[in-house]
């Protein structure tokens, strides 16, 4: 599998605080990835700036072309917050092309609705080469949940990269390839071992518990 | 990209009503009398102060931005349409109002759509998004507002008898005028030269580009708002 895009040697400060600490991370095309990390351990800014929404201080972000001389289609999701609540949902829908029948502003309805809605109007458009997802199964019910896994499997298997950052191991474990760490700014990979007889969400637990303490 | 931040309106509706509002008086009040057209651009230029002080950076650090921002979008360009979108619904009225006023056989009207009056308008759209870049919406308008009733409370002499002269200290000293109170290119009284006509307008399409250019470069992390 082709490497799709690279953070190579992030590092990320805010004052004295360093949120990443030359962190490398490489997506292939096909595949999902799971980023883990406790709360405030620097998954968003990571995310942020493989979107190339923030400047890291040192270090770089690949985004590398499926087919030559075309740029990849990235697409990045921060979550149902970043939605503008004072517009209505179809006409944010439409904006990309996506058609809703909602027509309350988007700051009315639940935030399962805002996230829904969200994430219909990212994966209802183009198909991207690259995704790049904040913690997309939050707020969602059983069914909207289904939808998403069910729609980022396919998208895995049509050849896009996926990053996803969330904390909803067992929706993480259904969608994703493989699992890497964030800690003290850096990433590592979480060692599973397939066909184990202990359930991969069962390691994944475990390892997520072992590099927590 | 413009079709964009206009549905996501940088301004608040109130805002526009109030603009709607001028609109609508200035053009009745340039039917009844043409002359009165300086009156009714100074109202939309007072109101587009804090129309175009939109507060790009606030917006755009609360995520509503991401989608033409990230994923290797030309940030300059996305910049370029926000400004535009934001001083749209100002430009309109200040279209109808001169189209109007040149209806009516107003004289000065053409100066409105194409000579000192509209480099008023240029001023004010250009500072105030400028300046308001990082401030919450509406914020370098009342700044601006607090410096000129500052300035009316002092009785501050802006233009000169000398402000029509070519001396380079009068060319600057005139601008430095016009780009604090832009209200001064309205009205038959404006005898300002031509060079400082050009120094002001420059200067603010200076800091515009400057703005687009150093705002291109920022980091657009998440702010979470209540």
């Amino acid at each position: 599998m082709k490497t799709a895009f690279e953070l190579s040697g992030v590092s990320k400060s805010f004052g004295r605080h360093d949120v990443l600490n030359h962190a490398w991370l490489q997506v292939r095309s096909g595949e999902a990835v799971g980023l883990l990390g406790a709360n405030g351990a620097g998954k968003t800014t990571m995310m942020r700036i493989a979107a190339g929404l923030m400047h890291p201080d040192r270090g770089g972000v690949r985004w590398l072309p499926r087919e030559p001389f075309t740029p990849p289609r990235v697409s990045y999701f921060g979550g149902e917050t970043t939605l503008p609540p004072h517009v209505s949902a179809r006409r944010w829908a439409s904006l990309f092309g996506v058609a809703a029948a909602e027509r309350r502003p988007i700051g009315r309805l639940s935030r399962g609705n805002r996230q829904a809605l969200g994430l219909r109007v990212l994966l209802g458009g183009p198909p991207a080469d690259i995704l790049l997802l904040d913690e997309p199964w939050e707020g969602l019910d059983p069914g909207g949940a289904a939808w998403l896994t069910d729609t980022l499997r396919r998208r895995m298997r049509a050849g896009a990269a996926i990053l996803i950052s969330s904390h909803r191991l067992y929706d993480l474990d259904s969608v994703c390839t493989r699992f890497v760490m964030l800690e003290d700014g850096r990433c590592s990979p979480l060692p599973l071992i397939e066909h184990d007889e202990q359930p991969r969400l069962e390691q994944i637990e475990q390892a997520f518990a072992r590099k927590r303490r | 990209m413009v079709k964009f931040f206009l549905v996501l309106r940088p301004y608040p509706t109130y805002g526009l009503a109030v603009l709607a509002v001028v609109a609508i008086l200035a053009v009745i009040s340039i039917e009844l009398n043409p002359a009165e057209l300086d009156s009714g651009l100074g109202l939309i230029l007072f109101v587009q102060m804090f129309l175009a002080s939109s507060g790009f950076l606030v917006t755009a650090r609360r995520g509503h931005f991401d989608p033409v921002l990230g994923c290797g979008a030309t940030r300059t360009r996305a910049l370029a349409a926000h400004w535009c979108a934001s001083i749209a619904p100002g430009a309109l009225a200040w279209v109808a109002v001169s189209a109007t006023a040149w209806v009516s056989g107003s004289e000065a009207a053409l100066s409105a759509l194409a000579g000192s009056r509209l480099l008023a308008f240029v001023i004010v759209s250009a500072v105030a998004w400028a300046s308001g870049f990082a401030l919450p919406r509406g914020g370098a308008g009342a700044l601006w507002m607090g410096v000129l009733v500052l300035l009316l409370l002092r009785h501050a002499e802006l233009l000169t008898p000398a402000s029509g002269q070519a001396s380079p200290w009068a060319i600057l000293r005139t601008a430095g005028a016009i780009l604090v109170c832009p209200f001064l290119l309205l009205g038959p009284r404006a005898q300002v030269s031509g060079a400082a006509l050009v120094a002001a307008s420059a200067a603010a399409l200076t800091l515009l580009l400057w703005t687009w250019r150093a705002g291109s470069r920022l980091d657009l992390y998440l702010v979470e708002h209540s």
